[in-house]
C-alpha cells in the first residue's frame, strides 16, 4: 500500500519528480562518464603494457621505447643488431622471444614485422592468448599478414585481399597520406584478422620479420630489429636478462608495466581533478533533492494528514515520505548510471577512433558505483526530517 | 447499554477556553443531527468520536471500548475499521482520480487488490459517478466531489459515519440530494450517522437532534420527530 501511495504521490507532482530525476540522473552520469572512459583507456593501455614482460630496444629513453614499440605513438629510437635478437633467442632462459621491426605502413597503419610467437602472448597463464584470431590463421610464409581489428576495419582489407606497403612510420593517417609511396613489388596477402584487444596493436598489420628484412633488402649480415620482446621461463630469468642487457652498451631492457605505471599518473593527472569536480556535481544533486523535499512543504503535510485522518499509523506516513524521496533518488541514480555508461561507451568509441584502437567497453567498478550511490543516504538524510515531522504531526493541524 | 456513549466530556483549549459537551447515548443505525453555532464544539465532538482527538476529561465508549483508554495505534486501527468521515471541505487527494481516492481509503482500511477495485467502482457507480471514475477532483463539480468523499467515507462499510457540514457548499436542491444519499447509505450500512450542521433546515430533516450552544454547553436536547 505504501508503494501504491508513493507512486501516486510522485505522479501527482510529476513535473517536480521529473526535474529531480533529471538532476540526479545528469549528476550521476557526469560523475561517471569521464572516469569510465579514462579507466577504459587505462585498462587497454595497462593490458598492452603488461602483456609484454620485457622490452629490449636501442639505448635511450625507456618511455620513448615503450611509446614507440608498444603504443606505436612515436618513431623508434634506433635499431638493434640482429645478433642481439639471435643471442636472446638462443638463451636457455627464454620462453618467448619476439622480434619487432617497424618502418613501413599501409594507409598510415604500421606494419609490424614479428614472428608467430606473438600469438602465444598472454596477460596471465590462465587467460586465453592476448592476440586472438577472429578469422583466418597466423602467417606462415613471408608475404602473409594478420591485421589488427582497427586496421582491418579502417582499411577494409579482408582475408584473401592483397596490399602493397609503403615506407615510413607515421603516427597519424594524415602524415601517411602526405608521404605515401610504393615500397615493394611483392604484395602482402591477408591471412588472418585479430579480435580487438583494446590496445594500440589494434592498429598494426602483423607480418613476418623476414618480410621486413626482404623489403628493406637486408641480407643476413645487415639484418636488424627495432626491438625484442622477451618472456622468461621464470620471473627471475626476466630480471637476470634485463640486468645483463642493461650492462651492455647497445641495448636497454625496460619493463613496460613499470614504465606504464610511472607515466600513467602524468598522462591521467586530470583524473583526480575531475574526481573532485564530480563530487561537487553530486553535492549539487543532493542540494536539488533537499530543495525538492522542502518545496513540497504544505502539500505533503496535507497528504500525510489525510492518511492519518483515514486511520494510517505514524509508521505508514513516515514510510511514505521517506520512500518517496528514496525512490526518486534511486530511479535517478539508476538512470544516471545507464546514461553515464552509454555516454562512456560512446566516448570510448570516439576516443578509440582518434587513437586508432578499440577501447574495451566501460566497466562499472564497485568504487565508481559506490561514489554515486552516496546520493541514496543523502536523499534519506534529506527526507528524514520531513518524514519524522509527518509522523509526529497531528492530522488535525490540516484537516 | 447504548453502542456509543459520551460521558462527562470536557475539552480545554489552552488555559482559559473550556468546552463542555453533553453526555450522549446513541445506537448503531441511528441518524442524528448535531446543531450549533461556530465554536459550540460540533467538529470537536466529531473528532472525539472519530478518535482523532482525546478529550481533556470524560469517557468515549464505542462498541464496548473506551477510546480514551486506547493507545494511539489502537485509535488509528479503530478509525480504519469503524469510522467513515465526510470532511467539510471533502479533503480529497488532489491528483488522484475519483476511483483512486476511494481506493486510498480502502487501502488504509486494509482492503486491497481486486476486491478493493470492485468495491470502489461499485460504490462510486451507486453514487452516480460510474462515468467519472478516472476524473481527478479538479475536473469534478462540487456535488461530484462531495459524492467522491462520501464514497471514500463509506466504501469500507463503517459502523460510525460522521459528516461535518455536508451541505455547506451546496444549494438546496443539491443539499437535498446529498442528504438523501448520506441517510440512505448510512441506513444500508446500519451505521450510526452523526451530521454536524449550523443549518436548521438540515437539522429539520433528521429525526433525532442534538443542539449545542456556545460554552458553557447546554444540556442535551433529544427529541423524536
Amino acid at each position: 500500500m505504501t508503494l501504491w501511495i508513493v507512486l501516486r504521490n510522485l505522479r501527482v507532482r510529476a513535473l517536480a519528480t521529473l526535474l529531480t530525476l533529471l538532476g540526479v540522473a545528469l549528476a550521476t552520469a557526469t560523475a561517471l562518464v569521464v572516469p569510465l572512459v579514462l579507466r577504459s583507456l587505462e585498462r587497454g593501455a595497462a593490458d598492452a603494457a603488461q602483456v609484454f614482460d620485457l622490452l629490449i630496444s636501442a639505448k635511450g629513453s625507456p618511455t620513448q621505447a615503450v611509446l614507440s614499440s608498444l603504443y606505436l605513438l612515436q618513431p623508434p629510437i634506433a635499431n638493434l643488431p640482429y645478433a642481439t635478437y639471435a643471442d636472446l633467442e638462443r638463451d636457455p632462459r627464454a620462453r618467448l622471444v619476439i622480434p619487432l621491426g617497424f618502418g613501413d605502413n599501409y594507409q598510415g597503419f604500421p606494419l609490424l614485422g614479428t614472428n608467430t610467437q606473438v600469438f602465444e602472448l598472454r596477460l596471465k597463464p590462465t587467460l586465453p592468448p592476448y592476440f586472438r584470431l577472429r578469422q583466418g590463421r597466423p602467417f606462415r610464409s613471408t608475404y602473409e599478414a594478420v591485421l589488427g581489428a582497427r586496421a582491418a576495419q579502417a582499411t577494409g582489407l579482408k582475408v584473401g585481399d592483397q596490399f602493397l606497403s609503403a615506407h615510413g612510420f607515421f603516427a597519424t593517417q594524415q602524415e601517411a597520406a602526405e608521404a605515401r609511396e610504393h615500397h615493394q613489388e611483392e604484395k602482402y596477402r591477408v591471412v588472418g584478422l585479430l579480435e580487438p584487444t583494446g590496445g594500440p596493436w589494434d592498429r598494426a598489420l602483423l607480418v613476418p620479420i623476414q618480410a621486413y628484412w626482404e623489403v628493406h633488402e637486408e641480407g643476413a649480415a645487415q639484418r636488424q630489429v627495432t626491438a625484442v620482446l622477451f618472456t622468461g621461463k621464470r620471473l627471475s630469468d626476466v630480471y637476470q636478462v634485463a640486468q645483463e642487457v642493461n650492462r651492455g652498451t647497445q641495448a636497454q631492457a625496460v619493463f613496460p608495466g613499470q614504465v606504464f605505471a610511472q607515466t600513467k599518473d602524468v598522462l591521467l593527472q586530470g583524473q583526480s581533478a575531475y574526481g573532485a569536480l564530480s563530487l561537487l556535481v553530486l553535492f549539487l544533486a543532493a542540494l536539488l533533492i533537499w530543495q525538492g523535499v522542502y518545496a513540497q512543504g504544505l502539500e505533503r503535510r496535507r497528504r500525510t494528514a489525510l492518511l492519518r485522518a483515514l486511520g494510517a499509523g505514524r509508521g505508514v506516513v513516515f514510510g511514505v515520505v521517506l520512500l518517496e524521496t528514496l525512490l526518486e533518488v534511486a530511479i535517478g541514480v539508476l538512470l544516471g548510471i545507464l546514461l553515464g555508461w552509454g555516454l562512456a561507451a560512446l566516448g570510448s568509441g570516439l576516443l578509440g577512433e582518434r587513437l586508432g584502437f578499440f577501447l574495451p567497453p566501460p566497466l562499472l567498478e564497485v568504487g565508481l558505483i559506490g561514489r554515486v550511490l552516496l546520493l541514496l543516504p543523502l536523499g534519506v538524510l534529506a527526507a528524514l526530517p520531513p518524514a519524522i515531522q509527518a509522523a509526529r504531526e497531528s492530522p488535525l493541524e490540516y484537516v | 447499554m447504548a453502542d456509543v456513549r459520551l460521558l462527562g466530556i470536557t475539552q480545554r483549549y489552552g488555559e482559559e477556553v473550556t468546552l463542555r459537551l453533553p453526555d450522549l447515548e446513541l445506537d448503531w443505525g441511528q441518524q442524528v443531527a448535531l446543531l450549533g453555532p461556530s465554536g459550540s464544539g460540533k467538529t470537536t465532538l466529531l473528532h472525539i468520536l472519530a478518535g482523532l482527538r482525546l478529550p481533556s476529561q470524560g469517557e468515549v465508549w464505542v462498541g464496548g471500548q473506551d477510546l480514551t483508554q486506547l493507545s494511539e495505534a489502537q485509535r488509528d486501527a479503530y478509525r480504519r475499521s469503524t469510522v467513515g468521515y465526510l470532511f467539510q471541505d471533502f479533503y480529497l487527494a488532489e491528483g488522484y482520480s475519483a476511483l483512486e481516492n476511494v481506493l486510498l481509503g480502502l487501502g488504509v482500511a486494509g482492503i486491497r487488490g481486486r476486491a478493493a477495485q470492485g468495491r470502489a467502482a461499485e460504490v462510486l457507480t451507486q453514487l452516480g459517478l460510474g462515468q467519472r471514475l478516472g476524473h481527478a477532483p479538479r475536473h469534478l463539480s462540487t456535488g461530484e466531489r462531495q459524492r467522491v468523499a462520501l464514497a471514500r467515507a463509506v466504501a469500507h462499510r463503517p459502523r460510525l459515519l460522521l459528516a461535518d457540514e455536508p451541505t455547506a457548499h451546496l444549494d438546496r436542491a443539491r443539499a437535498t440530494t446529498a442528504l438523501d444519499l448520506l441517510t440512505q447509505t448510512a441506513a444500508s450500512l446500519r451505521a450510526l450517522l452523526v451530521v454536524a450542521t449550523h443549518d436548521p433546515w438540515v437539522m429539520a430533516r433528521f429525526p433525532q437532534q442534538i443542539e449545542l450552544s456556545s460554552p458553557p454547553s447546554a444540556p442535551v436536547q433529544e427529541e423524536a420527530r
